[in-house]
């Protein structure tokens, strides 16, 4: 018996792009369900091999009490010296500074730095009870600086003479943001001291006279010995002092920068004492918080549709935006451990919420919504103070997320009914 | 009034003076950008006085608390007037796009603008009650004095904002 077999024949060529569709589609559901599993609480309970815990800041605030002696009564300069220690903290990050003045006679005062931080508080210390006025020095020649048995002889401003050139004369220190190379191979932050345009002729002309010798920074009675370089003929760079830094992490270097630059204490003023106070923190269970607001987002959304203030279409879209938009931005803090305040990010969440209800229910004011209060919350970070700063950066970057997340509801969900 | 003294005398020059541009700038940009997509005299009006208000409203607030109910305004309550700005941008952003879809007709019709104003009212003050009140549970001490005054500030603004639509935008 002969078997034939019929030749199958195809009435059109085998279409591709709607599997590839459906692939995406699932791909795309999957990751969506682990960034929920990830945003979850209590998620850490599941694996050992992976900490999903959400870092909170609230363990690691500490708040210490700091008070200085000034010496003046004059309330100019009492408020210069107010004014320098603020902006110190505060460009820090320090969240919460509380600066007082109190005259103790008629020649002396004191001031009281209260704050309450999760920064570094060795940091903190120098920011808030430091003078940092500096000056350049030549060494007396009197002072034999090749002991070998006095390796500090170096360092002390008693063997040191003043020149007439100070912090008044720089109109910045520069510390750049990356470790340079030093002559013995290690990797070392630097200090550019760069003087005001007017005197800079005057200062090139005071390190051609001092050429190769050696010279030092004195800050706050402690010298930072630098070799003034050779300067060549006829060159017409501009001539600056490069001093090493005494700072092994990018905090620090940070640290130093804001001491030279923040402005100058021109009134005596020493540290005297610190005490450690109960820091002042708002901590709240996030588990039963983000419980609570997960129910009132229902229940909102329900309350909507039911008495008809919106079309069950947008509320569907700008509740899976919403959702979409936590999900992502808890998932991306539990796995890069970024230190958050719980209080503030719940109440974060929460304008987020009426944000995207916002946009999602007004599309003709989507663009106006999102441009101005992007540029608005810009402003707050820049101005505002410490908690505005942190308020502001986190609600940036939570509203352009909402943009992406309701451009992808709308492609998801209009996918969903395709299928 | 002990709440001024203290900003007055313990507040840096720099921080009064960073807080005070930063009000004014964000006024500025807020009046510009609606003025951009509005052209419309009336709605820059009504917007100025709506921030001023919601400033306004904010500071008596804050010392009605003070001295009434002997509320210390400590550090916290400065995030107050941020999201009451916020909520304030986000109730009139609502309207502007509103607003700018139906001027180019003949007659805009001012009574649509108004419901659509109140209904965007409505929504805000159910989001904020729900998701505040579900907050409320959870807090105690300042932290919940805090959220209860910022609560109840915003939804006062939404329904002055309600007001305030109603009184310059009326059908000629």
């Amino acid at each position: 018996m002969k078997i034939r077999f019929k030749k199958i024949k195809f009435k059109n060529k085998l279409n591709f792009k709607p599997i590839l569709k459906y692939l995406l589609f699932i791909l795309v559901t999957a990751i969506i369900i682990t960034l929920t599993l990830i945003a979850l609480p209590l998620t850490e309970k599941v694996s050992e091999k992976v900490t999903f815990n959400l870092n909170t800041k609230d363990s690691q605030y500490w708040s210490k009490e700091y008070v200085a002696f000034v010496g003046t009564t004059d309330k100019k300069e009492l408020q210069k010296v107010k004014e320098i220690i603020y902006r110190r903290l505060r460009n820090f990050g320090v969240e919460r500074v509380a600066i007082y003045t109190e005259s103790d006679n008629d020649e002396s005062s004191r001031i009281r730095i209260i704050v309450n931080t999760t920064k570094d508080p060795d940091l903190v210390s120098q920011l808030a009870t430091s003078r940092y006025s500096y000056k350049i020095v030549t060494r007396r020649e009197d002072v034999d600086f090749d002991k070998e048995d006095d390796p500090y002889v170096v360092v002390f401003g008693t063997n040191y003479n003043a020149t007439d050139w100070d912090y008044n004369d720089f109109r910045t220190v520069y510390i750049p943001k990356n470790k340079f190379r030093t002559t013995d191979g290690n990797y070392r932050y630097f200090a550019v001291f760069k003087p005001w345009p007017n005197k800079q002729a005057e200062f090139t002309k005071f390190l051609k006279e001092h050429e190769s010798e050696y010279m030092g920074v004195e800050i706050d009675f402690f010298v930072t010995p630098f070799e003034v370089q050779e300067i060549p003929e006829g060159t017409t760079a501009q001539q600056t002092i490069t001093l090493g830094v005494y700072a092994d992490t990018e905090e620090e270097a940070k640290a130093i920068s804001l001491l030279y630059n923040s402005g100058h204490i021109e009134a005596n003023f020493n540290h005297e004492s610190e005490t450690d106070r109960e820091p002042d923190v708002i901590s709240l269970d996030y588990i039963k918080v983000s419980i609570g607001l997960v129910i009132s987002l229902v229940t909102a959304y329900i309350y909507l549709l039911l008495f008809k203030h919106s079309t069950k279409e947008s509320l569907l879209r700008s509740f899976f935006a919403t959702g979409l938009t936590i999900v992502i931005y808890l998932a991306y803090l539990k796995l890069t451990h970024i230190p958050v305040d719980t209080f503030l990010l719940a109440i974060q969440f929460i304008l987020t919420m009426i944000f995207v209800r916002a946009i999602a229910e007004n599309r003709d004011s989507e663009i106006f919504l999102i441009v101005t209060t992007i540029i608005v919350l810009g402003i707050v970070s820049l101005l505002g103070t410490s908690l505005m700063m942190i308020f502001a950066k986190g609600m940036i970057a939570l509203i352009a997320l909402t943009k992406v997340s309701l451009l992808f509801s709308n492609w998801y969900i209009d996918n969903v009914k395709k299928i | 009034m002990e709440m001024f003294k203290h900003v007055i005398n313990n507040w840096s020059i720099y921080q009064i003076v960073a807080l005070l541009v930063m009000f004014f700038l964000i006024l500025a940009i807020i009046l510009i950008a609606v003025w951009y997509l509005t052209k419309s005299k009336k709605y820059i009006v009504f917007t100025t006085t709506s921030f001023l208000l919601s400033v306004l409203l904010t500071l008596l607030a804050f010392l009605v608390a003070n001295l009434l109910f002997k509320v210390t305004i400590s550090y916290i309550y400065l995030l107050t007037p941020i999201i009451v700005l916020t909520i304030n941008l986000i109730h009139i952003g609502m309207s502007v796009g509103f607003y700018n879809a139906h001027k180019m007709q003949k007659n805009p019709d001012m009574q649509a603008l108004r419901k659509e104003f109140l209904k965007d009212s409505l929504q805000i003050s159910i989001f904020i009650v729900l998701l505040f009140a579900s907050f409320l549970i959870f807090l105690s001490g300042k932290a919940s004095t805090f959220l209860l005054l910022t609560g109840i500030v915003t939804i006062v603004m939404t329904w002055v904002n309600f007001g305030l639509v109603k009184l310059f935008f009326r059908n000629d």
